[in-house]
């Protein structure tokens, strides 16, 4: 049989149909109530949803108790605690008169204000967003504060007038002025929401308004709102004393403008630098900045270390120099002979030199300065082959050196600097700025711990494997609040005579140790979820296994526990609140002992609870958001 | 048809007896060959026959346990640095391609050579663009493997290998994974490759390829070399019962 032509041209490209929009009843029907089951279910959803925002919200609102003058008053100390703002009668000067250090504060948060509005241009974050989605945001807003303040009202009325019902006293106290500009604020923002919504018509679901835009724009509005509205300040110690209005720089008003300022600045000297720095050197460079500039932030700026033995017993400056040039050049030569290509056997004599000498450093009484040296050089030696060989290649490593050891040396001058910032407490830090300094060096510490565990535990040398599920399964399997109370109770009987560890630095420490055993057991599912012929095809092209580690196999591997991670993280930064109970005077310490103690203060509890709730959840919001953002970007669960 | 070059005087691989078992089973069971520098040897045979297993250990991804592997004149044994040294003078493409999806095409191919090999980046980027040039596809050069066709993938795989300028190319069923719209570009790379005298051993079902390509074939059965010949003889007058009848069901 000959064949026969069915299609005589190929056929023109044809749009799906388009659907017409459905009506809110229609929706209704369709989603709410489109079968008996699915009615109760959504009637029962109402009914808590109404029962719980009214309790919550009527607190927040309402309550005759409630207390957010605790929280406006006390935002000082819940932020950074009893870092000296000039009020303190015990911390003078010579003059005598009170110190103010609160500029080192904000100096560290311009920093991060920079560094993040740097980052936000190197790596393209945020895109175009749609006015329907803001609309959106603003109609169901507006919809919830009137189902709030206008239906519970009514649902009140109708169950408590009408059949009797009596769902207790409070919710009548909705004072009327509160209760008259939030409805006001709800149809406000409804009805602009929808007309804006039928003004723009179709327009509104083209992507045309940046998202940098919009924040930027919400950050001008809030702090605009900080020089108009004036909240009311802390004046005289006796409970319900008239409080008047501080003058403008006496409060956070000008420093935020400030803040505002170097953020737009630091974003268009970005926008500037990206035409003429490439971005994967921008962005290497960005790293770095953010590695190195917690210690220094965190060390140098707001603790403020001193040079001289006065403060610091014990410490002389010319030995750190000394010490760390001597590393710096000798370490580097032998550094420079290990990369040779011609080094051959030579290579295990000279690490095998080093490991006599690190294991002398630890049995003697030694500068500790002198043995984390001692091991950065041995880790440099064994790189040395893997990451050595041309002439134009060993340079850059040598390079790599002396910026680890310039870093080295500056990192433990500044801890062994000594502290100049004056409090009235032996740690500088507390509250909030405490919060992020044990989360953050918890995370940056049990990262590499939890990776080289990882390695363990997946290696085929037995001795690395077994001390690694040993370390992993024992750590795991003791609460992390034994840790950290053992951390204080126990260590210091542990440490060398004369050793004064703060508490803060030994519950990171072992903080740190605990969250690497279940960073290890993340890597490792990545890890497991990698193809054989991954690591074939690298080892197919004479990659040895460390080169395979950190070229193919470590970034897939990583890539893929992205969403882990950063559950890690969020989980890391929520239970750094555990703190609180080992009496560290982290922010929820502060809100949930500090703040009620204090008798202007009396019964604030509950009203500081919701607002240290509210704070962690912004944070980790945030955290959440961001990764989303950064599983798209990396194509995780698209391959 | 037979080629205007000449293969050369040495043996480059040499197979003395070589024995591999996978728990109780006998994946090769006695091999013996010896392969010449540009020779173009291409291994057919039934899957499980042990012809994977035989070119993966030539370049130790698989240990062989018995026997003797000596690839340019160095025996294959348990010490790593001559595995690594081995293993950048023999290429290998595989079945499944196996690019490295986190980075670019690009960087496919400059990885190994700047890290094995220690050139300079400019360099490796250099060879890395020319020898897309020869694969034919330079314009994909800053996309990721995702984003190619399985043809496409695979002659970046070549490019890749070939970066590491190795003596000896092991194609392990490289069409085998393609649509066939698809195999007819890779196969034309190869065949390139082979005119150019590069000492090849493929594994594959294309026997389009072996009539026109090869020098020598091997017909694998039963973990072991069952026939071996010139195309010519192999397939217009197989003398053993096992290739007439494997013949007869593919062709």
């Amino acid at each position: 049989m000959t064949g026969k032509i069915i299609l005589p041209d190929i056929p023109e490209l044809e749009f799906a149909p388009e659907l017409p929009p459905k009506g809110p009843v229609v929706w209704m029907k369709d989603n709410l109530f489109s079968t008996p089951r699915s009615s109760f279910l959504t009637v029962v959803g109402l009914y808590v949803a109404y029962v719980f925002t009214k309790g919550f919200t009527g607190f927040v609102f309402n309550y005759a108790e409630r207390r957010w003058d605790a929280v406006t008053d006390n935002m000082k100390l819940l932020m950074v605690y009893l870092y000296p703002n000039g009020t303190s009668e015990r911390i003078l000067d010579a003059a005598g008169e009170p110190i103010n250090q609160m500029h080192r504060v904000w100096i560290s948060l311009g920093v991060v204000i920079a560094l993040t509005a740097l980052s936000l241009v190197f790596w393209r974050v945020g895109g175009k967003m749609a006015p329907k989605r803001i609309t959106r945001t603003l109609q169901i807003s507006g919809g919830f504060l009137l189902f709030v303040f206008l239906g519970v009202t009514i649902l009140d009325y109708v169950f408590g007038v009408l059949f009797g019902f009596d769902f207790g006293g409070w919710e009548w106290q909705f004072s009327t002025k509160v209760h008259f500009w939030t409805i006001l604020v709800g149809v406000v923002l409804l009805g602009g929401g929808l007309l804006v919504d039928r003004a723009m018509g179709d327009r509104g679901k083209e992507e045309t308004i940046s998202v940098i835009g919009l924040l930027g724009a919400l950050a001008v509005v809030v702090v605009g709102l900080l020089w108009v509205i004036e909240l009311p300040r802390l004046s005289g110690t006796e409970p319900g004393a008239p409080k008047v209005f501080q003058p403008i720089e006496e409060t956070t008003t000008l420093p935020w403008t400030i803040m505002l300022g170097v953020a737009f600045l630091s974003y268009w000297v970005g926008v500037g630098l990206r035409r003429v720095i490439p971005d994967r050197a921008g962005t290497r460079v960005l790293t770095l900045a953010w590695l190195v500039s917690f210690p220094v932030l965190v060390m140098a700026v707001l603790r403020d270390p001193g040079w001289d033995e006065v403060v610091a017993p014990g410490f002389s400056l010319g030995n750190y120099l000394t010490i760390g040039a001597a590393f710096l050049v000798v370490g580097g030569l032998v550094i420079w002979a290990a990369s040779h290509p011609a080094i051959g056997e030579w290579s295990a004599a000279i690490v095998a030199a080093i490991g006599v000498a690190i294991v002398f450093s630890w049995s003697v009484s030694m500068l500790m300065f002198i043995r984390f040296s001692l091991f950065a050089v041995l880790l440099f030696v064994l790189g040395a082959k893997t990451f050595g060989g041309a002439t134009q290649v060993r340079r850059r490593y040598l390079l790599l050196w002396a910026g680890l050891m310039v870093f080295l040396t500056y990192f433990f001058i500044l801890v062994k600097g000594g502290n100049t910032v004056e409090t009235q407490t032996p740690s500088p830090f507390g509250g909030f700025v405490l919060t992020m300094i044990i989360f953050v060096s918890v995370m940056l510490l049990s990262f590499p711990f939890g990776v080289l565990l990882a390695l363990g535990r997946t290696s085929t040398m037995p001795i690395f494997r077994l001390m690694s599920v040993a370390y992993i399964e024992v750590v795991r399997g003791v609460p992390l609040i034994t840790w950290l109370i053992m951390s204080i109770i126990f260590m210091p009987f542990a440490l060398p005579i004369g050793a004064n560890v703060p508490d803060f630095v030994l519950v990171i420490l072992f903080y740190a140790g605990f969250s690497a055993a279940y960073m290890a057991e993340n890597v490792r599912g990545g890890l497991q979820a990698i193809r054989a012929g991954q690591k074939e095809a690298s080892v197919a092209l004479g990659m040895t296994t460390v080169q395979t580690m950190i070229f193919i196999t470590m970034p897939q591997a990583l890539r893929t526990v992205i969403p882990a991670l950063v559950g890690q993280a969020i989980a890391t930064f929520k239970d750094t609140s555990l703190v609180a109970i080992i009496g560290l005077l982290d922010f929820l310490a502060l809100a949930q002992g500090t703040v009620p103690g204090q008798p202007l203060y009396r019964g604030s509890l509950r009203t500081m609870l919701i607002f240290a709730a509210f704070f962690y959840w912004i944070f980790t919001f945030s955290m959440s958001k961001a990764s989303q953002r950064l599983e798209k970007k990396l194509g995780v669960g698209e391959r | 048809m037979t080629t205007e070059k000449t293969l050369g005087e040495n043996d480059i691989i040499i197979c003395e007896g070589v024995k591999k078992w996978f728990g109780d089973f006998q994946a090769l069971k006695g091999v013996t060959t010896n392969i010449k520098e540009r020779e173009v040897v291409v291994v057919i045979g039934p899957s499980g026959s042990g012809k994977s297993t035989f070119i993966r250990c030539i370049n130790r991804l698989e240990v062989h346990q018995e026997g003797r592997i000596i690839v340019d004149g160095v025996e294959l044994s348990s010490d790593v640095r001559n595995i690594d040294k081995i293993r950048s003078e023999v290429g290998m493409v595989f079945q499944q391609f196996n690019l490295f999806p986190h980075l670019t095409v690009l960087q496919n191919v400059t990885l190994a050579p700047m890290w094995v090999r220690k050139k300079p980046r400019e360099e490796a980027e250099a060879t890395a663009m020319a020898l897309l040039e020869r694969v034919g596809i330079p314009e994909q050069a800053a996309k990721f493997p995702g984003q190619l066709s399985g043809g496409q993938q695979q002659r970046v795989a070549i490019a890749r290998s070939l970066a590491m300028e190795p003596r000896i190319m092991l194609f392990d069923e490289p069409t085998s994974a393609l649509d066939p719209e698809m195999i007819k570009e890779v196969l034309d790379v190869m065949k390139e490759l082979a005119l150019s005298g590069m000492t090849m051993i493929v594994v594959t079902h294309e026997m389009g390829f072996a009539r026109e390509v090869a020098d020598r074939v091997f017909f694998f059965d039963y973990g072991t070399i069952v026939e071996e010949g010139t195309p010519e003889h192999f397939f217009t007058n197989p003398s053993h019962d096992r290739t007439k009848l494997f013949l007869s069901q593919i062709l």
